[in-house]
């Protein structure tokens, strides 16, 4: 009896091998696709971004690209924020890290992101998903015209990706996509 | 002496030649006849050809079917016509620099679609007849994710449209 269990369970464990493996089995161009789609996420976040700081958004839009910004993150997920006047780096709740954007004390913000780019590919972990990260770099400029206050800082900032799949109901079919979810956003340099 | 020999053949064969020429002469008038026939009879021929060459009568006019028109262009289909409209909308609102007219376009959009709910499905890639998508999202959040971010990345591969020609489904596909 003890000789058949250990055979069915080396079966099994034989069996779901091969399922793994074919399910890890992505071609090139589709493992090319998602990994287009994970960084146009973050560039989509550098959108919401540079909208939710600037003073000329109104606040009813400013609201709303908050909600599609925090929609990109996991759950729980954190943003970095350093300045050139202090050196720690305080970690804010995307949610409080935009509302206080939104809120800067400044006539004039302007944050831009620029050479966003893979230091860490996607890669498959055990669990399924795959985890890659993405860098940064972030040129933040806020003015006050009264008191002609100015800061300037250039951050470098590294992005946790998580690529999972996924299934969903439209119209009584079962669609199977790709969730792209942004992790926690690190600062790793500041820099005037 | 064979120089004279010959000299003398030479002088006999030319009495033997010329009474047969005299012959020959005597026959010229009937042979002048055969051939003032002959060139009557190529005259007349060479009239006959000329007759020829002359230009015919014109035919009795052959009644040539009327020429059938062109087919007329196939009329665009109801979902051409929106698929249209849409890719129009959807540039407009991205090249939109100003919040207000961007919202405007948006809302006239919207009146295409059933709900501002309806789903719109992106293909990121296909292989093997798999399709690989985004995440599916809604007309309102796509309209307002090309204002927010200016960028038109996708093509309408598939429209659904219900009864009253109001759009159910939409599905993208990531320009190559």
């Amino acid at each position: 009896m003890k000789k058949y269990i250990s055979l069915f369970l080396l079966l099994f464990l034989a069996t779901a091998a091969v399922s793994v493996a074919q399910s890890d089995n992505i071609s090139p161009a589709r493992k090319q696709a998602i990994d287009s789609l994970a960084l146009e996420k973050v560039k989509d976040l550098s959108k919401y971004i540079s909208i939710i700081g600037s003073k000329e958004t109104q606040f009813s839009e400013a609201n709303r690209v908050m909600d599609r910004a925090e929609e990109l993150f996991a759950p729980g997920a954190e943003m970095g924020v350093s300045s050139l006047n202090r050196k720690e780096i305080a970690y804010y709740k995307v949610r409080r890290y935009f509302e206080r954007l939104m809120a800067l004390n400044y006539d004039r913000v302007n944050i831009t992101w620029y050479d966003i780019h893979y230091i860490s590919d996607l890669e498959r972990q055990p669990d399924g998903r795959y985890v890659g990260v993405v860098t940064v770099y972030q040129r933040f400029e806020g003015t006050s015209l009264e008191s002609g206050l100015n800061y300037r800082d250039t951050t470098k900032k590294d992005i946790t990706i998580y690529v999972e799949k996924k299934q969903t109901q439209i119209a009584g079919r079962t669609i199977e996509f790709w969730d792209v979810m942004l992790g926690d956003i690190r600062v790793t340099e500041t820099s005037a | 002496m064979l120089f004279v020999q010959y000299g003398l053949s030479q002088r006999k064969n030319k009495q033997f030649i010329k009474p047969k020429m005299k012959r020959r002469t005597i026959q010229s008038p009937v042979s002048t006849l055969l051939t003032l026939a002959l060139f009557g009879l190529l005259a007349m021929g060479a009239c006959k050809s000329k007759k020829k060459v002359a230009p015919a009568p014109a035919p009795a006019p052959v009644e040539q079917p009327a020429p059938t028109p062109p087919p007329a262009a196939p009329q665009p289909s109801a979902e051409e016509i929106a698929v249209g409209k849409l890719e129009n909308y959807f540039n407009s609102i991205a090249q939109s620099t100003n919040v207000d007219a961007a919202n405007r376009t948006i809302n006239e959009a919207l009146g295409m679609f059933s709900n501002s709910q309806t789903p719109v499905l992106i293909v990121i890639h296909q292989e093997n007849g798999i399709k690989d998508y985004d995440e599916p999202t809604t007309i309102e959040k796509y309209l307002h994710y090309l204002k927010d971010t200016k960028k038109n990345l996708n093509f309408i591969s598939d429209i659904r449209l219900d009864g009253n020609g109001r759009v159910t489904e939409l599905e993208l596909r990531r320009k190559k």
